[in-house]
């Protein structure tokens, strides 16, 4: 993958990088390439470009490979590896190239911010000036409502994966943070303004350029590498109403619980099983509501798990160990490839700093729209 | 003149806003409409300080309200201090200007 952030190149020079890099690391003959899945949410609107699976072939020479690009939204990176997976499953294909992403930084803030709202509602929310934050800061205060979740519980997800963002060469952010600096001081309201309340910056990810990728391949091919294995064990997915009104308690996130059920049973495991996790953290509430949907903890109780260490990285279940969204970045079409990405490092043991102990199953969940499309995968460490 | 519908399903009675060609929980395809308009009760909010294209105000404010009649819709809460519970009244207004061009949509005031 690339170092996410700001890149100087455009968003097929970017693709390229992060494609090149799993193809090196896969140590196939690129010639064994039969398709290519490229996830991007926004090139048509940000960087003036359509065609991008085909142009990134063309920049890689891997005609006459498929190209397919896929536009899931924020859950566009996992729509793409989903895809490829189906397609290696069914034969259609033995290898196949997955990459993600997306160049968010060429444009204004208020760009940016009015591109990712456009997933919303075009009448029932978007003539309002609903943005994704105003989204997470309604569903934030019913959450603090319901089940007692503090700003501090907020600023102590956003500590834990900037600090796991300092382990991580490849993140956004690698600025260690306090709850003194975000929250707790009286000057923590200048370097912690409010974007939609109760969340702040510190709540919310960064607006970031980046890439990552993935090579898919039949376990006969993969055998053949000599690389560690490590297997699709459960993909699920599910949808949920376009706006978060209609959903009868707006606290549920049902495709999140959905997803993961569906993932969990295809790989025959339950979520204790899970030895580590990518959880899509666009905002710091997202990482507690989905910790509970997913099942590693109650509802109601995810912040309670956080304030005991168990989601730190020596934890129970160590959450986010890439920094997440919120410390790793989110280019929005890269997002759920690159969470595939991380823990494909972990099981194969290959985290440095940052490497979760023995890993062998790792979770990832691929949040679109506010929650009204999930990707969910269970990945494994294979002999 | 503008007005803002919700929609019932005439199998079932379901109630919806915005619209489905299928009802959400019966899957028939025939709905009546009524207006979104009277007393609301403030589900949640958010003021948005970190605003999109179009806008030149410092924040908005944005409510998810539930109607006497049952809908439920996301309109600008036109509301000092507002509270979860607490009830309002509707009333069209502008809620997005662009090139000169006013959008509008549901607004809310404390009743």
């Amino acid at each position: 993958m690339t170092r996410f952030g700001r890149s100087e190149g455009d968003l097929i020079d970017i693709l390229e990088q992060a494609s090149l890099a799993a193809i090196d690391d896969s140590s196939l003959d690129p010639k064994a390439i039969q398709s290519v899945f490229v996830a991007n949410m926004g090139a048509g609107i940000l960087s003036h470009m359509t065609g991008v699976a085909s142009a990134l072939v063309d920049r890689l020479s891997l005609y006459p490979a498929a190209a397919e690009a896929v536009e899931n939204g924020p859950a566009s990176g996992g729509s793409a590896a989903k895809i490829a997976a189906c397609a290696v499953a069914s034969g259609l294909v033995d290898v196949a190239l997955v990459a993600g992403g997306e160049k968010m930084r060429d444009v204004t803030g208020w760009e940016s911010t009015d591109f990712v709202a456009s997933l919303s509602h075009p009448q029932a929310e978007y003539i309002y000036g609903v943005t994704l934050p105003s989204m997470a800061g309604m569903f934030t205060r019913l959450y603090m409502e319901k089940y007692g979740v503090t700003p501090k519980h907020l600023a102590m997800v956003a500590i834990k994966n900037h600090s796991n963002a300092l382990k991580n060469p490849y993140a956004h952010i690698r600025q260690a943070i306090t709850m003194e600096g975000i929250l707790t001081r009286p000057e923590a309201v200048v370097n912690n303004p409010p974007v939609a309340e109760p969340l702040r910056m510190f709540d919310c990810c960064p607006v970031s350029d980046g890439g990552a990728a993935l090579v898919v391949c039949s376990e006969e091919v993969a055998r053949k590498s000599g690389k560690p294995l490590v297997k699709f064990a459960g993909i699920g997915q599910a949808t949920d109403t376009h706006t978060v009104q209609e959903r009868k308690d707006p606290t549920e996130l049902t495709a999140v619980r959905l997803a993961s059920q569906q993932a969990f049973k295809m790989a025959g495991h339950k979520p204790a099983d899970v030895d580590v996790a990518e959880l899509h953290d666009a905002f710091t509430i997202l990482e507690i509501a989905e910790s509970e949907e997913v099942g590693f903890f109650k509802k109601g109780t995810g912040h309670i798990a956080l304030e005991r260490g168990e989601t730190s990285l020596t934890g129970k279940i160590p959450i986010n160990p890439s920094g997440g969204l919120k410390a790793k970045g989110h280019p929005v079409g890269a997002t759920g490839v690159a969470q595939l990405t991380e823990l494909t490092w972990q099981l194969r043991g290959e985290a440095g700093e940052r490497q979760v102990k023995n890993a062998a199953v790792g979770f990832s969940c691929n949040f679109g729209g506010f929650g009204n499309n999930v990707i969910a995968f269970v990945l494994s460490r294979e002999k | 003149m503008t007005t803002f519908e919700g929609f019932i399903c005439k199998a079932c009675s379901y109630k919806t806003y915005p619209r489905h060609a299928r009802c959400p929980s019966c899957g028939k395809r025939e709905f009546d409409t009524a207006p979104l308009e009277g007393s609301a009760k403030l589900l949640t909010f958010t003021r948005v300080h970190m605003l999109s294209l179009a806008y030149t105000e410092r924040f908005i404010t944005l409510g998810i309200v539930e109607f006497a009649s049952g809908f439920k819709a996301l309109g600008r809460l036109l509301v000092d201090e507002p509270r979860i519970g607490m009830k309002l009244k509707t009333e069209l207004g502008p809620v997005r200007v662009e090139d000169g061009e006013k959008t509008v949509g549901l607004c809310f005031r404390e009743a």
